[in-house]
């Protein structure tokens, strides 16, 4: 371990979901609001503006022209508000010549004109009194006048802004009204969704504390897989540690036979050929177990990338060049460079190694391995000069773990664990004499997908 | 013929080394691998038997540095390991045999004999030297063909003579590859040690060269 900042876990599904979930929420609930409350206050505005462009009609209707120029109104407009000072609705005359004619409202105060022309124009203004105005205007041209009559009426915008601003208040009440509904919807809704997760958790717990030997198959479909692989990763377990146990159960039983007779010698008679051949019978025992718990270890696990076999069949006949250095053998290896091994390199190690030195062992001169991998699968070849044994012979030693020669000690167990080795990743293992003299054995293995 | 046997199971140790002291070693032991380093790489041995698993330093690390030092005396590896895949680590490491636990006394003094043999550069387990035959294999020295009688401090002087022939061997090389580590010597013990090897052999097989050691050579004709 490194003394790096131990890491922060990471954040929980529930939190990821909700927080998630929220932030989008508020969002588009804040976009919303603020969207309605343009449109309305637009739509408000507009309204006041039809309003008033319906009393400018209605002012011009009533405008009159006196032969000397003047503008006057026939009749009175409609509003008494334009009669009260600054009360914020005004209107206003500015014939082409001669002095505008106001409401009284305006008092001695003037709105500005901007030339504008036939159609109705609403535009914002400061009014007399700072307060905010809307003006819808239009330019006339009065029969018997030259030049444009400029005719505005303006009122109040506080007058709509009351208004709008309830109706703000409204809206915002009532979208953190949705947002809460919401809120609550999502959590129930995460709660609810990762249930099985919990359970799952608790499942394993379980399986943890012993209460349990897998997890229930009655996951949603997402999970479920998730469920199924974690069974038979448990399933796989227990038959690893049952297979481990009868194992051991099998070692423990043939050693005690053995040990009974060495017990008994050591008491009695002392016949050191007699113990030692117990020891033997014991030393073979703990190898071939070992041998076998090893090859069965190594097939569970899953399978890597291939291992070159020339590279390695070099390194095995390098050493034993080594071990067998007075017998000068020679050891041809006849594999294509780009051969592989879709398996572990310590079973082709053990496999090669066994066999390569088997074959040492019985050589008179020569060692031949030869592997190729194919279609069908992965074969393998180890053939030597020496005198051989019948093939029969080979497969029974390779059955038992039996030790043929008594003169190199490990002969036979080196068949045997390769026989295992072979046995448990699914090929199938052969004698025959050797077309150079001697014993060739045959192994296949199949190829893994 | 003098070997060091690194092993930390002390009755194993001690086995080993009444075995092979019985078989005409002289023998050092050491009980981990800080002390079997530092003989190791001390000492001249001619062969050494090397656990793997051994306290403070493994056995593979020590061998590692004993090649990296340049000590080139033949490693024989004990271990209870038998996977390829971990003989082939204790290869790469320098070792030059293995032999996994639990083995028998007679194949560790077989290979110990035929790594020191082939250390000193004989392919074949016979070594002879005019009349006198030594086979490597059972140990035995025969002189025209009747078996000689030695002690085994006559024994490892006569068998590292036979390993180098043809070579001035100087005294102290002679001691240091005769006696263990804790056998008080000195150099008139190994004059009549060496007297008396002589006069079994036969006078004219080991001569003195003056001032500098000792040479076994086939006796000049006439």
């Amino acid at each position: 371990m490194t003394d790096a900042p131990a890491q922060r876990p990471a954040l929980s599904l529930s939190v990821r979901l909700i927080a998630g979930a929220m932030v989008w929420l508020a969002l588009m609930l804040a976009i919303g609001g603020g969207v309605l409350a343009v449109a309305f206050r637009d739509t408000v505005e507009r309204e006041y503006g039809h309003r008033l462009d319906a009393m400018l009609r209605g002012l011009i209707a009533a405008m009159e022209t006196t032969p000397d120029g003047t503008v006057k109104l026939a009749r009175p407009l409609g509003n008494p508000r334009f009669g009260q000072v600054y009360s914020g609705w005004y209107w206003q005359i500015t014939p082409p010549a001669g002095r505008a004619v106001r409401s009284r409202s305006l008092w001695d105060g003037v709105i500005e004109t901007v030339a504008g022309g036939p159609a109705l124009h609403l535009r914002r203004a400061k009014g007399p009194n700072g307060e905010d105005l809307l003006i819808a205007e239009r330019d006339l041209r009065l029969p018997g006048t030259d030049g444009v009559t400029h005719v505005l009426i303006a009122g109040g915008l506080n007058e709509i802004r009351e208004g709008v601003r309830r109706f703000d208040l409204m809206l915002i009440s009532a979208l953190g009204l949705l947002g809460a509904g919401l809120a609550v919807a999502i959590l129930i809704q995460v709660r609810f969704g990762l249930r099985p997760l919990r359970a799952m958790t608790a499942d394993l717990d379980a399986v943890r504390n012993g209460e349990r030997a897998r997890l229930a198959e009655r996951y949603p479909q997402e999970v479920a897989p998730l469920a199924k692989a974690m069974n038979s990763v448990l399933d796989k377990d227990a038959e690893l540690i049952e297979r481990a146990r009868t194992h051991v159960g099998n070692l423990a039983h043939a050693l005690k036979t053995p040990l009974a007779v060495l017990s008994a010698e050591v008491e009695s008679g002392q016949d050191k050929t007699v113990m030692l051949d117990q020891v033997r019978t014991m030393r073979r025992l703990i190898e071939h177990h070992l041998g076998r718990a090893s090859a069965v270890a190594g097939a569970e696990r899953v399978l890597g990338l291939g291992v070159p076999v020339r590279e390695t069949a070099g390194r095995i006949a390098a050493v034993l060049g080594r071990v067998f250095a007075e017998r000068a053998l020679s050891i041809d290896i006849d594999v294509p460079a780009d051969t592989v091994f879709r398996g572990h390199r310590e079973d082709l190690e053990e496999i090669l190694g066994n066999l390569m030195e088997n074959a040492c062992k019985w050589a008179a001169g020569r060692v031949r391995v030869s592997a190729r991998q194919s279609a069908s699968g992965f074969e393998l070849t180890v053939s030597d000069d020496g005198p051989g044994m019948a093939p029969q012979q080979a497969a029974e030693a390779a059955r038992r773990g039996k030790r043929l020669d008594t003169r190199s000690p490990g002969w036979g167990l080196g068949l045997s664990i390769v026989s295992d080795l072979v046995e448990v990743n699914g090929g199938d293992i052969a004698f025959s004499r050797a077309d150079i003299g001697g014993l060739a054995v045959h192994v296949r293995l199949p190829n893994r997908t | 013929m003098r070997v060091l046997v690194v092993e930390d199971e002390p009755a194993l140790a001690f086995r080993l080394q009444q075995v092979l002291e019985a078989a005409g070693f002289a023998v050092d032991v050491a009980y981990d691998g800080e002390d079997g380093w530092h003989l190791g790489d001390t000492e001249p041995y001619d062969a050494i038997v090397l656990d793997l698993g051994l306290p403070k330093i493994d056995g593979v690390t020590v061998l590692q540095r004993w090649r990296e030092a340049g000590r080139t005396a033949p490693v024989l590896i004990l271990t209870a390991r038998s996977r390829w895949s971990d003989k082939m680590a204790g290869f790469n490491a320098g070792a030059d045999d293995y032999l996994t636990k639990p083995f028998e006394m007679d194949e560790v003094i077989y290979r110990l004999r035929a790594l020191i043999r082939r250390a000193a550069g004989h392919a074949q387990p016979e070594l002879v030297c005019g009349p006198l035959r030594f086979d490597s294999n059972s140990g035995r020295v025969t002189i025209d063909g009747l078996p000689v009688q030695l002690t085994a401090q006559e024994f490892r002087i006569l068998a590292y003579f036979l390993h180098h022939p043809g070579r001035i061997i100087s005294r102290t090389e002679l001691m240091e590859h005769v006696y263990d580590r804790l056998f008080e010597s000195d150099s008139n013990s190994l004059e009549v040690l060496l007297g008396r090897v002589r006069r079994k052999v036969g006078a004219g097989l080991i001569r003195t060269v003056r001032g500098q050691g000792y040479v076994l050579a086939e006796p000049e004709a006439g």
